[in-house]
């Protein structure tokens, strides 16, 4: 049974480690494409690597997140994206800092991943050193759906194999 | 079907800790930028990082810190942070150990130590810039009077896990007080073509249009939508600041939209009093948490308040306790046509002859962000903006500019 462990103990627990991060809502078709990938790497994950790495999910964009990544010496994120153009099933592999914070927040719920990082930073409070997100273009991201997209099911082998690569490499 | 009394106090324990930190982030990085940076400020700076510049970084780690320990408390008894699964049909998921409350006692000192801090920075931010209480008071945000929704315990009190509906009218008399489960004898839906969102209005008023006062249906919940329903708070810290409130801002009710922000910070007082209140009662030691179901239910209603207003669930099952039919009216539906109402009235006041910049821009944003509302939190694909497109109308209905962000 889960213990109670306060975030300080937690964040001990972090240290040195790499987090991978699969974000989305399962229920929201491709949206939850993140979950998968990450559900994925879980499962292929090398034993030798386990020790040092985190696999966990967020059903949430909002400023959980920072409480996800802080004290993690390097956090890979799985999520879907939309970008302009873009074909569904597209995997795309950046650092965070290309992502720009949210400029006007509406809601608690409207804080992104840059947003969350730049905090973190800000207060000093443990940002990951390195933040690499995996991402995969979305085709059906509006609609309630358990299932992905034909394109996007067949991509979340590619994103974990490029999350597992990443994983094969020290943080910088 | 009945919960043993340490399940009912377990969840109450919990969902008040939910209440503090939830009202905490909200008034720090949210509402604060407004105030603390400035609402017409360059928003370059009008956000988080611009509060810590200016309220320093320890306060900025103290807000995280506190969230942190009230989140340790759902993730112990719902296994992980976000989405938790505490509740159960008949009581809780789990007990609690003498060894982690004792843990989770100190993280609740904490927290009402931390709100009577909140209150002192509220002080010293707005209630000591006159420019500011000006502005909650002006027409921009006030003069909205509506009817008043929350629930409340046997004296009348906030009480955000059960009790009664109360609403009062706009002048703060009871209008109705009811169980839960007879929702439908008191609020309607309607439907507009113009919105996915349903606008919800008190049946008994009935719906006269995007007006407010007595003859509207209109109504508000949310933390100031709670207290001016209610008769005050149930814990001592925060009963004060609700007398210090109502006493700086004219009186019962308060119709001024930005007074969510005042009204959020004390219910997160109340939180974390009670909170503290359960953590030091020796009963929630107690391992009777559940009573295991043993029939299956034709019906049920729920109503609680969640951070953002009231929140109804109606279930219909059938003879396997499937779900037939089900309605959900959620905290942002209930405030929606208040939204729209003070959207609309910040916009008037605030843009004159066409003249719109970003600061005003802000203005008018600010009586949308001063309810929290959570109108697309289901998805979160990236690079997570949100889309926003201001339309500028003159006298004669023309439309005159349109400014989109992130669109």
């Amino acid at each position: 049974m889960l213990q109670f462990r306060s975030m300080a103990a937690e964040l001990e627990a972090r240290r040195g480690k790499t987090l991978v991060l699969g974000i989305g809502n399962v229920i929201r078709g491709d949206d939850g494409v993140g979950i998968h990938v990450a559900r994925r790497v879980a499962e292929l994950l090398p034993a030798e690597l386990a020790p040092r790495v985190d696999v966990d999910e967020a059903c949430t964009g909002g400023f959980d997140l920072v409480d996800y990544l802080r004290g993690y010496e390097r956090a890979i994120i799985a999520d879907a994206i939309k970008t302009e153009g873009g074909e569904p099933g597209t995997v795309y592999k950046f650092a965070a800092d290309a992502l720009k914070p949210t400029a006007h927040l509406g809601h608690s719920h409207g804080v992104n991943l840059a947003s969350a990082l730049a905090v973190l930073s800000a207060l000093e409070l443990g940002a990951p050193r390195e933040v690499t997100v995996v991402a995969v273009e979305a085709e059906w991201l509006y609609e309630f759906k358990e299932e992905l997209s034909p394109r996007v099911a067949a991509a979340v082998e590619e994103a974990a194999a490029a999350v597992l690569e990443a994983l094969k490499n020290p943080p910088a | 079907m009945e919960l043993p009394p340490n399940g009912e106090r377990l969840r109450r324990m919990i969902y008040n800790s939910y209440f503090f930190y939830d009202h905490l982030l909200h008034f720090y990085y949210l509402a604060a930028p407004d105030f603390v940076v400035g609402p017409t400020a360059d928003p370059a700076a009008r956000n988080i990082l611009g509060v810590i510049a200016k309220v320093g970084l320890e306060t900025g780690k103290k807000v995280i810190e506190m969230r942190a320990k009230a989140i340790d408390v759902l993730k112990y008894f719902g296994g992980k942070r976000t989405h938790p699964i505490i509740g159960l049909p008949g009581g809780i998921s789990r007990a609690l150990d003498a060894e982690t409350r004792d843990e989770m006692r100190k993280h609740a000192e904490e927290a009402v130590e931390f709100s009577k801090f909140t209150f002192q920075i509220f002080e010293d931010v707005v209630l000591k810039n006159k420019e500011y209480v000006d502005l909650v008071l002006s027409d921009i945000y006030g003069g909205q009077q509506t009817y008043y929704i929350g629930l409340v315990n046997k004296d009348n009190k906030v009480d955000f896990y059960g009790g009664m509906t109360r609403i009062v009218d706009p002048d703060g008399n009871e209008f109705a007080k009811y169980e839960g489960r007879d929702y439908l004898d008191h609020i309607a839906e309607r439907v507009e073509p113009w919105t996915y969102l349903k606008v919800t209005y008190l049946k008994n008023v009935g719906w006269t249009g995007w007006v407010t006062g007595k003859d509207s249906g209109i109504y508000r919940g949310g933390p100031l939508g709670r207290l001016n329903a209610s008769e005050g708070m149930q814990t001592p810290v925060a009963q004060a600041e609700f007398e210090k409130m109502y006493e700086t801002l004219g009186g019962k009710p308060v119709h001024a939209t930005l007074a969510y922000h005042w009204a959020r910070i004390i219910e997160g007082a109340q939180g974390a009093e009670l909170w503290l209140k359960y953590m030091q009662d020796d009963d929630i030691l107690d391992e009777h948490i559940r009573n295991i179901p043993t029939e299956t239910p034709s019906r049920g209603v729920g109503t609680i308040e969640a951070a953002r207003g009231h929140l109804i669930h109606d279930y219909d099952t059938d003879e396997n306790g499937i779900v037939t039919e089900m309605n959900l009216i959620v905290a942002t539906t209930h405030n929606y046509a208040g939204i729209n109402i003070a959207v609309r009235n910040a916009a008037k006041g605030v843009i004159k002859g066409g003249d719109v910049d970003e600061g005003k821009l802000n203005m008018v944003e600010m009586a949308f962000r001063a309810y929290d509302p959570c109108m697309a939190c289901a998805t979160h694909s990236l690079p997570g903006k949100m889309p926003i497109e201001f339309e500028i109308y003159d006298a004669d209905r023309k439309l005159r500019r349109t400014i989109k962000r992130n669109c």
